[in-house]
C-alpha cells in the first residue's frame, strides 16, 4: 500500500477540504482519505491531510494534482523512515 | 496483550498427509483384483478419492520414502502410480519406510476430508496429517544482562552518582517513545501512561505486538524499573507513553537482501499529531532515513516543538555525514553512539546538526517476553518471486544491541530529567542543559564541540 500526505492552505474553507475528502474517497485506486487527526486542536495539525492508495496506483500523478489544487499547500509522496539500530 | 507465543505456531502443515499402503493390499500384484482400474472401485474408496484429488488439480505432488525410490527417480505418472510404486518397495530390502508416501496438496486443498477417507480404505495401513516440528530455542531461558549496578552504560553517564547527588526523578514528565510498541507486561517495565497502536482513523491501526522487540529494549533505557533486583535499571522513572508506529508487514530492502519492517507513514504522523494534542514534553525517536523531509513533516516537527516538546532523534548507524532525518531537522536534538572507550561507534553518523553523544554499543535492555523477529531473510516462491523466507529471531526478556537508537534513549531520559530538576522550560533550553550535561571525550581534543561527538558523551551528573 502507498500513502500520501497534504496540508491544506491556511483559510481553506473546511466545506472545500470535505468536498475534496469525499472525491478522494471516491477515486478509483484510493483506500482511504480524511484528516490526520480528526478533531484537533492544533491550528496546525487540522490543516493536515493523509490518503492510502493501491499499491499500483499512481501516487504521483495524485500529488501533481494535489499541488495544482487552490485549497492544497502542498502534496507529497513520504520519504521513507526505518529503525536506527545497528 | 502480546499476540505472538508458541502457542499460536501451528502443529501441522496445511498441506501435507504421509500415509503407508499395506504389503498384503494387492496393489502390485494385482491391480485388476480391485475391480480393473482402482480409480474407480468401491473396494477402494480412499484410492478412489485420492484419484478424484488429482483430477480436480488437488494434489501438487507425490513424494516417496521408500528405499527403493529413494535411490530412484521418482515414480512417473500421477499420484496413483506412485502408491503403486510404493506398495512395490515391499518386494525389495525390508524397511521401515517401505510403502510410506507423502502426498503435497496444493495450498487451500482441505486434508481432513482426504485423510478421513484413505484411512477409511482397508488397503492404507495408516494416513496422518504432519506434525509441524520447530528447534528447540529455549525461548524462556534468554540472555542475562549483568548486574544492574554494573551496567556500564550507566556507569558512563555516571548515573549512580547523579542520583546520590540529589536528581530527582521524572516521575511527572510525560515522555513517549514512537517506535516498534511495547510488552507493557514486561516485569522489568513500570505501568505506562498510555499505549497506542490505533490512532482513530481508516488505515490507522496496527496490532500491540511489538514484533520486532525495539521499542520494549528503547522503553527499558530510558525508564526500566529502578532497583528492583530485576534485569537493567532505566535512567529514570517518568510518565511513559508509547505510540508504535510500525505496521507488522515486512518489507523486502534490495541492498540487505531481506526484509525489514519499516516505518508506517500513517501511524508515524498520526503519533507525531497525537504527541502534539497530548503535550508530551519529550518525545524519543530511534528512527530515521535519508529521504528529504516534506512539508508535512516538516511541519509536524515545527509544531511539535512550539508546543514545548524536546524532540530527541537517533544520528543514524551508516557512518555517513549525509543527514539522516527526523535528526536533521531544526530544532531536533541529534544523537551519536560512543563505545567502552569513549570513541565514537563505528556506525555512528557524523554532521554539524549532532548535539551530543550517549552510550549506543553492547547496551542491555528488555525484550518483549514473547518470541519475535527483527525481519526476514529472502526467499524465492515456486513462481521466483522474492518472498520472506526464514525469521531473523530476537532474543526475549533482554538483550545487548548496538546503535544510536540505543543511544537517543539515554538522552530523552536526560532531557526528562532536566526538566523535572529545573521546572518546566522550552526546548531550546533543555538542549542547552544537555549540551551542557556532556563531557569532551579525548577524541575531540580541545574542541568543545565536533561533528563526531556533538559537545561530547553525556554525563548525568552535570544536569
Amino acid at each position: 500500500m502507498k500513502s500520501i500526505f497534504f496540508n491544506a492552505r491556511a483559510g481553506a474553507a473546511p466545506e472545500a477540504l470535505d468536498a475534496l475528502v469525499e472525491e478522494l474517497r471516491a477515486r478509483v485506486g484510493v483506500n482511504e482519505a480524511g484528516p490526520l487527526r480528526p478533531g484537533a486542536r492544533s491550528a496546525a495539525v487540522q490543516r493536515m491531510f493523509y490518503a492510502t492508495l493501491d499499491a499500483d496506483a499512481d501516487a504521483d500523478a495524485l500529488v501533481r494534482e494535489l499541488n495544482m489544487r487552490g485549497e492544497v499547500e502542498s502534496a507529497s509522496i513520504p520519504s521513507e523512515r526505518h529503525l536506527a539500530q545497528d | 496483550m502480546p499476540t505472538q507465543s508458541l502457542t499460536d505456531l501451528p502443529e501441522y502443515h496445511d498441506d501435507l498427509l504421509i500415509m503407508k499402503v499395506r504389503p498384503d493390499a494387492g496393489l502390485l500384484a494385482t491391480p485388476g483384483a480391485l475391480g480393473g482400474d482402482f480409480r474407480e472401485s468401491s473396494e477402494a474408496p480412499g484410492l478412489s478419492t485420492l484419484a478424484l484429488y488429482e483430477r480436480a488439480g488437488f494434489i501438487k505432488r507425490v513424494i516417496p520414502l521408500h528405499g527403493a525410490a529413494l535411490r530412484a527417480a521418482a515414480p512417473a505418472g500421477g499420484a496413483l502410480e506412485g502408491i503403486v510404486a510404493a506398495a512395490a518397495s515391499f518386494g525389495g530390502t525390508p524397511a521401515p519406510n517401505n510403502g510410506v508416501t507423502m502426498l503435497e496438496l496444493h495450498p487451500g486443498t482441505n486434508p481432513v476430508q482426504l485423510q478421513t477417507a484413505l484411512g477409511d480404505d482397508a488397503s492404507i495401513e495408516y494416513v496422518s496429517r504432519v506434525p509441524v516440528r520447530y528447534l528447540m530455542v529455549d525461548t524462556t531461558s534468554a540472555a542475562t544482562p549483568p548486574p544492574a549496578d554494573n551496567l556500564w552504560n550507566l556507569k558512563k553517564i555516571r548515573w549512580a552518582e547523579a542520583r546520590a547527588a540529589g536528581l530527582p526523578s521524572a516521575d511527572g514528565v510525560r515522555v513517549a517513545v514512537l517506535d516498534t510498541g511495547v510488552d507493557p507486561g514486561h516485569p522489568d517495565l513500570p505501568p505506562l501512561r498510555r499505549y497506542v497502536y490505533d490512532y482513530g482513523i481508516p488505515g490507522g491501526s496496527t496490532s500491540d505486538s511489538d514484533i520486532v522487540g525495539h521499542g520494549t529494549h528503547v522503553t527499558g533505557t530510558i525508564c526500566a524499573k529502578i532497583n528492583n533486583a530485576l534485569g537493567i535499571n532505566g535512567v529514570c522513572s517518568c510518565s511513559l507513553s508509547v505510540l508504535k508506529i510500525f505496521s507488522d508487514e515486512v518489507t523486502f530492502i534490495p541492498a540487505r537482501n531481506s526484509f525489514a519492517f519499516l516505518v508506517d507513514p500513517v501511524l508515524y504522523r498520526a503519533a507525531l499529531a497525537d504527541c502534539i494534542e497530548q503535550d508530551e514534553q519529550v518525545v524519543n525517536l530511534s528512527i530515521g532515513g535519508y529521504g528529504t523531509p516534506d512539508p508535512q513533516e516538516k511541519q509536524l516537527f515545527r509544531a511539535l516543538v512550539e508546543n514545548g516538546c524536546t524532540v530527541v532523534a537517533a544520528m543514524g548507524n551508516e557512518n555517513t555525514a549525509k543527514p539522516s532525518y527526523p535528526a536533521a531537522l531544526p530544532g531536533v536534538v541529534a544523537v551519536g553512539a560512543t563505545g567502552l572507550d569513549d570513541t565514537r561507534a563505528s556506525f555512528s553518523n557524523i554532521g554539524s546538526h549532532i548535539a551530543l553523544s550517549a552510550p549506543g554499543v553492547g547496551i542491555w535492555s528488555t525484550l518483549p517476553t514473547y518470541p519475535g523477529r527483527t525481519g526476514n531473510r529472502a526467499a524465492l516462491s515456486a513462481a521466483g518471486k522474492i518472498v520472506p523466507g526464514a525469521p531473523i529471531t530476537r532474543e526475549t526478556q533482554y538483550d545487548a544491541w548496538d546503535g544510536t537508537s540505543m543511544a537517543t534513549p539515554h538522552v530523552a531520559a536526560a532531557a526528562a530529567l532536566a526538566i523535572a530538576k529545573h521546572g518546566a522550560m522550552t526546548p531550546p533550553n533543555v538542549v542547552k542543559w544537555l549540551k551542557n550535561a556532556s563531557d569532551p571525550v579525548p577524541a575531540m581534543g580541545s574542541s568543545a564541540f565536533t561533528v563526531e561527538y556533538g559537545s561530547g558523551r553525556l554525563n548525568l551528573a552535570k544536569i
